[in-house]
């Protein structure tokens, strides 16, 4: 889901820094103390995350945590992310820093976006409906992740349906992959730290 | 707690690095050869670029060729005639928003003393002699050059392969470590913006 550094238009990438701007203003206007640790180990896991790849077909896609980070920091995970992508950006050369911007866009704003949806989906009080939401939870962030990368590349190049068919289409594991790990990690931190999760809302 | 978050995470992702870590960043390696432009492309770690767009700007960032890569992410990319003169710019396109570049400076030839006029400061006495072997001498400077650059060819690919071996074990513990400073430095900041009512 990272774009890479030259691709780009100007415009789309002061875009993407001006609403990453934004995000990473109220994300540090709502960071609390005591989230800073939970928010610096989401944060590792964001970084590390994206050294799993799951090959599939030609291309292959790596793991992002969207969906998990989003739902468990709400608006705290554009800071997160973008510290987890400026250091992807300089030790692993994923992206690049006049990209930033954009690429901090893409995948912590449907963070923001699956927390304000799927909050019900860590409440609720049916197991398995809580499972399934979960699970969608997880794929959602990959996949809205997916349309706004197309949306950035779009605009810069014509042809949508084709480069977000294409990015959907590779992102499919990856989807999937992360609606399981989700389901596994809430339910995890439900069973033993259910407290963690009280403080979402 | 957290710390048990910390082990579900990042210790599964830690032990999933070894292999196949480099589908991100494009490689691209490219050297001028006659009238065409050869190379690979690669995401690291031997996965060549299969059939990719390889395009070919010169140093206006006018497009002046392209071409495609084959199964193994080799190319060959025919140039316009005199392409080869100056230095070009060779852009991997492996999908929507990935590509690589590499940059050929074309190795400038010394200027030989084929005209005659060219040698204005010339010593007019040699001047024969040397129109009489010029010939002979591009000759010998086209199949030396030839030859050590496919000397180097393998060489300088080493050297590439090298320099972008992506993400290792040092950068990714380097990167945790960052992280745990930022926390640090957020940590001490909200706690000396609100002191702890005792």
């Amino acid at each position: 889901m990272h774009i890479s550094e030259g691709i780009l238009s100007g415009p789309v990438l002061l875009g993407g820094w001006a609403l990453t701007a934004g995000g990473l203003t109220v994300g540090l206007k709502r960071l609390r103390e005591e989230e800073i640790p939970k928010a610096a180990v989401l944060a590792s896991a964001f970084f590390v995350a994206s050294l799993v790849h799951v090959p599939i077909g030609p291309s292959s896609a790596h793991m992002l945590l969207i969906g998990l980070t989003g739902i468990l920091l709400g608006w705290i995970c554009f800071p997160v992310m973008f510290v987890g992508l400026l250091l992807q950006a300089l030790l692993f050369q994923y992206g690049g820093l006049v990209v930033l911007g954009v690429n901090t866009m893409i995948m912590a704003l449907p963070g923001v976006m699956v927390f304000y949806l799927f909050k019900w989906a860590i409440f609720g009080s049916h197991m398995w409906v809580k499972r399934v939401a979960r699970f969608f939870l997880g794929a959602a962030g990959i996949f809205i992740s997916a349309i706004f990368c197309s949306l950035a590349l779009v605009i810069t190049k014509e042809g949508f349906l084709t480069i977000s068919k294409l990015i959907v289409l590779a992102h499919i594991p990856v989807m999937v992959l992360e609606g399981l790990l989700t389901v596994f990690v809430l339910g995890y931190i439900e069973r033993l730290r259910p407290e963690l999760l009280k403080g979402l809302g | 707690m957290k710390k048990i978050l910390a082990l579900i995470l990042v210790i599964p992702a830690i032990l999933f690095t070894s292999t196949d870590s480099l589908s991100h960043r494009v490689n691209v390696y490219a050297v001028l050869a006659h009238d065409s432009v050869e190379g690979e492309g690669d995401f690291g770690k031997g996965r060549p670029c299969k059939s990719c767009e390889v395009i070919v700007y010169d140093e206006g960032g006018k497009e002046i060729s392209r071409g495609k890569t084959d199964e193994e992410g080799k190319f060959r990319i025919p140039l316009p005639k005199g392409g080869g003169q100056n230095p070009l710019r060779v852009v991997l396109e492996a999908g929507p928003g990935h590509k690589g570049e590499w940059e050929i400076v074309p190795h400038k030839s010394e200027p030989m003393a084929i005209e005659g006029e060219s040698q204005k400061e010339g010593r007019p006495s040699h001047l024969s002699s040397q129109e009489a072997r010029a010939p002979l001498e591009r000759e010998i400077r086209e199949i030396v050059r030839e030859e050590v650059q496919n000397g180097i060819n393998s060489l300088a690919k080493e050297i590439v392969s090298l320099r972008q071996t992506g993400p290792n074990f040092r950068d990714i513990i380097g990167g945790l470590g960052y992280i745990v400073g930022i926390a640090g430095i957020f940590l001490y900041i909200k706690a000396k913006a609100s002191p702890k009512k005792d």
